[in-house]
């Protein structure tokens, strides 16, 4: 597009939209998500638009674990042809500790491969413990980012100082991950740029609004949503609702608009991108005013794709390649697979707690044998937990877990951080092994049994993590998944987000994989034998 | 990107081919100036 004051010049009979004095706002970026998984792309793109984002640069680390490469080609794939721009971060660590842990995954070379494209724009969020910790993989993959002049978006939770630095010299250029002004300004005096985050994950925005009254570079913020559920997508918006709250919060108008626009499309090197400039593309947010945000209409690439509340394109929903609508081979587990052996008598077991939404710990308790396996101890919330590999017919880790509440039922999901393999839990192992047969069944996806009865399923056929439904479905799947819950006795408050971080080996302190019990800081396979 | 590409976005920008799609009377959010320009166009081709 080229600007011109109201004179300017032209031949032809082209279109002529009358903006009758509307305010024109670039169209907003997301700059890190995960739309790999929970819903597919098409149906992601009306509520993305509606929301007044035109781009987004998602992860597609779900898709590498739960699938490979021939996933991430066809997710690639899937994302095309709709008028929504999606670009894409190579994902570094599938999964996260290999020799505690497999999934699918991608190899180096896989990885080169794909970061080569034009629509990958660098690596996805590399767990800075194994970047310091030197994991060999990570830093061949970002010597290749820094040789292909790409961004690395890092995941520094928590460190600082020393360790900061060790995790910046390998080339970090982000973070989505600061939780409190401080911590944002250090990354910024490094160059770092500093992804504010205020999304499902978790809502940062407020904290770090300090940042809005000191006397930084501005242009080295940046906001992500870290991916908006499909609730908070039908309720909230999108990027509009985090511009909106970013003002709200205290950043001025055009910092708010910025950290949305021209800083991520500077930070992605995203030229054509995060401006009404010439040379650039036209995607463009149509407002009424500057104070709601409230959107009139959106163009997309010279096309106005949403007017009047309504998106105005009809999407072919993709085809997704019927071989990764079956991912899933595991072989027929019975009750018996979740006990775990012991001599008869008492031991001292190491068990996993729920410590936070996100974080687990190590807690010691007794628990006694009587008839050659371990017996669950209802009473005090520990029953039993297990993680078994999607791909492979009988590979699977186990042990117990404290404080999910569960007391009369179990549940199985494929949604976990990050391997995507299969987790159960449950308070009776029946309705464990019947959870993990209809999960199975329905190919990936989320089940809850109580009583031997299936009384959730939500499929996920596509990669064992996309579900073919609309984001309404989505939507309704989701609250009923923490309404079933509540029925076999689980009261988390935010259910799904704790259920799927509990193998999570990108975090504190004792998960679970398909491999054993993990000790993050020691990072050793150990026993729940003391 | 081609030289061709840019030569006919120059051509578009001169008046001599005709664009895509004009926008008429808007006040463009400008993130490099922390300005709203009012009443300007936008000139459209290819996107």
């Amino acid at each position: 597009m080229s600007i011109s004051d109201k004179n300017n010049q032209f031949c032809g009979d082209p279109e002529i939209i009358d903006a009758k004095g509307l305010f024109l706002c670039p169209g907003f970026i997301d700059a890190h998500t995960h739309v790999d998984s929970m819903y597919p792309f098409y149906e992601f793109v009306p509520y993305s638009i509606r929301g007044g984002t035109t781009t987004v640069i998602t992860e597609c680390a779900n898709i590498a674990n739960a699938s490979g490469f021939k996933g991430i080609e066809s997710y690639i794939k899937s994302t095309k042809g709709y008028p929504l721009r999606c670009f894409f971060v190579a994902p570094p660590l599938t999964p996260p500790l290999p020799e505690m842990e497999e999934s699918v995954g991608i190899t180096l070379d896989e990885f080169k491969k794909i970061l080569k494209r034009k629509d990958f724009l660098g690596i996805g969020e590399a767990y800075w413990i194994s970047v310091v910790d030197g994991d060999e993989r990570v830093l061949e993959q970002a010597a290749w980012a820094i040789s292909l002049n790409k961004a690395l978006d890092g995941h520094s939770s928590g460190a600082k100082g020393q360790r900061l630095n060790e995790y910046l010299i390998t080339g970090i250029t982000s973070c989505h991950e600061s939780v409190n002004a401080n911590e944002a300004v250090e990354k910024i005096k490094n160059g770092v740029y500093v992804m504010i985050r205020e999304g499902w994950v978790r809502r940062e925005l407020k904290e770090l609004s300090r940042l809005a009254d000191m006397d930084i570079d501005k242009r080295r913020l940046i906001l992500v949503s870290d991916v908006f559920d499909a609730v908070m997508l039908c309720e909230e918006g999108y990027m509009d609702a985090v511009v909106k709250k970013a003002i709200e919060c205290g950043f001025s108008f055009f910092d708010a608009i910025k950290m949305a626009t021209i800083n991520p499309a500077d930070y992605h090197r995203l030229r054509f991108l995060g401006a009404i400039a010439p040379l650039r593309y036209a995607d463009i947010i149509f407002l009424k005013d500057l104070k709601q945000l409230s959107i009139e209409k959106v163009m997309v690439n010279g096309e106005i794709v949403f007017a009047e509340n309504k998106f105005l394109k009809t999407l072919k929903p993709y085809n997704y390649p019927e071989a990764l609508k079956h991912t899933i081979t595991i072989g027929d587990y019975k009750p018996e697979d979740f006990l775990i052996k012991a001599e008869i008598g008492e031991h001292r077991i190491r068990v996993i707690e729920i410590s936070t939404q996100t974080i687990t710990k190590e807690v010691v308790t007794k628990l006694v044998s009587k008839n050659g396996f371990l017996e669950k101890d209802l009473e005090n919330d520990i029953i039993p937990i297990a993680v078994i590999n999607k791909t492979k017919p009988y590979q699977f880790g186990k042990g117990f877990i404290k404080g999910t509440g569960i007391k009369n039922g179990a549940i199985a999901t494929t949604i976990i951080w990050d391997t995507c393999n299969i987790l159960v839990i449950g308070s009776d192992e029946k309705d464990m092994a019947e959870a993990v047969k209809t999960l199975k069944r329905i190919q990936g996806g989320a089940v809850i049994v109580k009583n031997g009865e299936v009384i959730y399923e939500f499929p996920m056929p596509v990669f064992g993590t996309i579900p073919l439904n609309s984001i309404e479905e989505v939507r309704d799947k989701t609250l009923e998944f923490s309404a079933k819950l509540k029925v076999i006795g689980s009261n988390f408050e935010r259910p799904f987000l704790t259920i799927q971080t509990i193998p999570f080996t990108g975090l504190p302190f004792l998960r679970i994989t398909d491999k054993g019990i993990v000790d993050i800081k020691s990072k050793k396979l150990v026993s729940i034998f003391l | 990107m081609t030289g061709k590409t840019l030569k006919k976005l120059l051509n578009v920008c001169k008046g001599i081919i005709p664009p895509d799609t004009v926008i008429k009377n808007a006040n463009v959010i400008n993130v490099f100036t922390n300005t709203i320009d009012e009443d300007v166009s936008i000139t459209i081709k290819d996107g």
